[in-house]
């Protein structure tokens, strides 16, 4: 079936629905359905095929006095997105599309909570992202509320929303979790029977910063980049392929490749981050050394090319700031066929420590149809024999020159992951090899460009994690509205799943499997110096930095 | 011998424990591709600075039972590695043997003790697992460290019995596959999770004091299955022996990931069964030659 052919199956459903088509370009179709009927639309679209990317609650009353939840499903098969709108006036309730696809529960929860949406069905529910003390009716992305609110805190709202039984408590500071998360296991000997999650402790509201005056188009992909500390590229990336689809600005060839690139350097270094920990927690420490001794090689390389070991703030609106020049382009490729003999080396040892194996195999399962249910993303997907990747899916920048596998292994446990994480290091070499040798000539970014209101528009890069969305609606300046889906946002309800019945011992493996970035789904802390009355974001652990002082 | 050469025997452990963990970890660090301990001086007394600077931080009690045990188990051991050095000087007193295995058992049971009386979740999961693991090698151990020390008996028997012993060292010195007790990243370290500054240097201590124990046993016992063990030039070799020992074992973890309670003691059981019904085929065997 071709692409026009499916747009027109589509546009044929939403009159069927009673609804209308508002925009349809290369990437997406823009659909309104009528509240009532949205339900029956999100069955047909999942049961043909589609995975909920996220949803998006947007404040539109300085627009057209109403508020909006926008479901973004993807038809991973046909490369197309579906963006599906709902509005109301304030106080009136929004169906949830819960029921019909599970995998919009938590968007639809953090719609209520940043927006105060009143949305059926989740009415009784704890907060998500919000903290318990936070006062009621103050809903943060409604436009009428300061981007630096800070309310005062009120410590007896605290602990409420605690289940009563007392299991092991996992964090919110823990060794296995390098950031603040709390998971409570209840367990039976040493087999784990449930778990409890709280998240968000560290949530930044980012999304609504980029909506403050003190960002703008251009200064925005610097703030993506502080999403996360491993994979800020992809953010940015994300951010500004969002941006130029909404703008329909075309990017010049050798900026989509150095962006790939970049991209695929990026998840070099996350991988072999993440099988080092990995190997520490299995007790390996041995594993977990050598693979960041390789490693470093690949981080002095991102140096090499984009000027920083990290956050690499070389993504502009438009393409590029840093060229790739010959000197660079060989020393790079040194560099790869030199890591790649050495992973390639540490993984037949790896792979061979029996307790690595027994410990990995059998273990965190999560069955396919629980991950299509969850719409699960990266190597949790694929290691759970779902063929989704963003760069087959929906290929963006230079991925449809470049010839590569996705590795998909039906096991579902911890080994299946950890083994599509070794597959795609190869994958991602392959990938930097072949593109630097078809780097194209020309320029690095486009001489000028407009970005018009009110466009909407979704981007999708493929992280390390997973399927990490940006959905932008275009405003004057800056974004109206932003929307970030990192991937672990997606994966974590899936741990639920994956806990249950697993060994006490392998939990922990099971939580990291996931390779769960919390600070790219709770999401730079502004700074105000009270002296100076100078502002500015920083990443988190500078920010606790300022707290301590 | 005199009165000094006994006291400078016994007071050996006391001071070198901690100087083999040092070379323990520099040696770690090498395979590891990592520097570990920095100079010359670091490389062989890490250890110990790491136990001054614990005995000077503030003491923190959760309560006085757990502290009185941490001394207690520091105290038994101590006790044992004593009577192990007069064993060492004088391996024909057989109440001195009975002594030591005494001693050993004691030791042991203290150690599950101090990590039962602590009232933390992650430490009462760690207490369970050393549980496990002791109860899967200990009384193997034991009646094999008696019959080989107590009994002359054929080559075949006294390698089955080295094995019983060497395996059982390995576990009860608490390193990787069998460090799940511990467990830092699953449990945050298990059994010490309530220990802090001068409780968990005592504890420390009697850990370094026990691997010592355990590396000069089974040095003692490579000896004597080779023959040689029993003379005062044997147990000069014992001693030599022992730093080699400790560091073997220590490169073995180095190699192998942290197994499972459910998975771990099991198999251990299994292997010591299989060597005991190994060693009950060879007697009959060595009887019917007989």
């Amino acid at each position: 079936m071709s692409m026009k052919d499916v747009v027109k199956e589509i546009e044929g459903k939403v009159v069927e629905f009673g609804g209308v088509v508002e925009t349809i370009t290369d990437t997406a179709v823009f659909v309104e359905i009528p509240k009532e009927r949205v339900k029956e639309f999100a069955k047909w679209l999942y049961n043909a095929g589609a995975f909920l990317k996220t949803c998006a609650g947007v404040d539109e009353r300085s627009i057209n006095s109403r508020f909006a939840v926008y479901h973004i499903f993807g038809l991973d098969e046909k490369g197309i997105d579906v963006v599906l709108r709902i509005s109301s006036l304030e106080g009136e309730a929004l169906p949830s599309i819960a029921s019909e696809v599970p995998a919009a529960e938590w968007c639809e929860l953090e719609a209520r909570d940043m927006l105060g949406l009143h949305i059926l069905g989740h009415e009784s529910k704890p907060r998500l992202v919000l903290p318990q003390d936070w006062p009621n009716a103050v809903y943060p992305l409604r436009k009428d509320v300061p981007y630096d609110y800070r309310p005062p805190s009120s410590v007896e709202n605290f602990g409420k929303e605690l289940p009563s039984e007392v299991g092991l408590p996992v964090g919110p500071y823990h060794p296995i979790l390098h950031e603040p998360e709390y998971f409570e296991l209840y367990v039976e000997g040493e087999r784990v029977v449930d778990v409890f999650y709280r998240g968000f402790h560290v949530h930044r509201g980012i999304e609504k910063l980029a909506e403050s005056p003190r960002f703008t188009y251009k200064t925005i992909p610097f703030l993506a980049e502080r999403i996360c500390g491993i994979c800020g590229f992809v953010h940015s990336s994300c951010y500004v392929l969002t941006v130029e689809r909404a703008a329909k600005i075309e990017v010049p060839e050798r900026a989509q490749f150095i962006r790939s690139i970049v991209l695929e350097i990026e998840r070099i270094h996350s991988h072999l981050l993440w099988l080092g920990v990995a190997a520490h927690i299995l007790g390996y420490d041995a594993g977990f050394m050598h693979i960041w001794r390789i490693r470093e090689p690949i981080m002095v390389l991102a140096e090499l090319l984009t000027g920083s070991r990290k956050t690499y703030g070389i993504n502009i609106v438009g393409g590029v700031r840093r060229d790739i020049d010959e000197s660079k382009k060989k020393k790079a490729l040194d560099v790869l066929r030199n890591v790649r003999e050495e992973f390639k080396r540490f993984v037949e040892v790896f792979t061979s420590v029996p307790e690595i194996v027994k410990r990995a195999t059998g273990t965190g399962v999560l069955p396919k149809d629980d991950a299509r249910a969850l719409s699960v993303v990266g190597p949790t997907a694929r290691g759970s024999g779902l063929r989704r990747d963003v760069r087959k899916d929906y290929p963006y920048f230079a991925y449809r020159l470049a010839s590569f596998k996705v590795p998909v292994y039906s096991e579902g446990d911890n080994l299946a992951r950890l083994l599509v994480r070794v597959d795609e290091v190869f994958e991602s070499i392959s990938i930097v090899e072949q593109l630097l040798d078809a780097l194209p000539r020309g320029s690095i970014a486009v001489e000028s460009y407009e970005i018009p209101s009110f466009r909407k528009a979704v981007g999708a890069v493929e992280a390390p994690r997973g399927e990490d969305v940006h959905f932008i609606i275009t405003g004057h300046g800056r974004p109206y509205r932003w929307r970030v889906r990192a991937p672990t946002y997606q994966n974590i309800p899936a741990l639920k799943i994956m806990l249950r019945n697993t060994p006490l011992a392998d939990a922990f493996l099971t939580i990291a499997s996931i390779d769960p970035c919390f600070s790219c789904t709770d999401r730079a802390v502004v700074i105000r110096d009270v002296r100076s009355g100078f502002r500015r974001f920083a990443s988190l652990f500078e920010g606790r930095r300022y707290a301590n002082k | 011998m005199d009165y000094t050469s006994l006291a400078l025997i016994t007071a050996i452990p006391f001071l070198v424990a901690p100087i083999y963990d040092s070379i323990e970890r520099k040696v770690k660090a090498a395979i590891q591709s990592r520097i570990g301990p920095l100079g010359l001086a670091r490389s062989f007394l890490q250890s110990w600075f790491d136990l001054i600077k614990l005995f000077s931080k503030e003491l923190v009690l959760t309560s006085y039972g757990m502290a009185l045990i941490t001394i207690l188990e520091l105290l038994f051991v101590s006790i044992t590695v004593v009577i192990l050095q007069i064993f060492l000087i004088t391996p024909q007193l057989e109440w001195v043997i009975a002594l030591l295995i005494t001693f050993l058992s004691i030791s042991s049971a203290f150690s599950l003790i101090r990590a039962i009386s602590l009232d933390n979740p992650f430490s009462s999961i760690g207490a369970f697992r050393e549980f496990y693991v002791t109860l899967a090698v200990e009384g193997f151990f034991l009646s094999s460290l008696a019959i080989m020390l107590l009994v002359e008996e054929p080559i075949i028997i006294k390698m089955l019995l080295f094995c019983i012993a060497a395996l059982s060292c390995y576990v009860l010195s608490g390193r990787t596959p069998f460090d799940i007790a511990e467990a830092e990243p699953e449990i945050a370290s298990g059994v010490y999770i309530e220990l802090s500054g001068p409780l968990l240097a005592t504890t420390s201590y009697s850990l370094h004091i026990r691997r010592y124990v355990l590396a000069e046993i089974l040095s003692y016992t490579l000896l004597k299955l080779i023959g040689i063990a029993g003379t005062g030039f044997a147990s000069l070799i014992t001693l030599l022996l022992t730093p080699i020992t400790w560091i073997v074992l220590g490169v073995v973890s180095v190699m192998l990931g942290r197994t499972r309670v459910d998975v771990g003691p099991i198999t251990l059981l299994k292997v010591m069964l299989i060597l005991i019904f190994l060693m009950f085929v060879a007697m009959i065997f060595v009887v019917r030659l007989v």
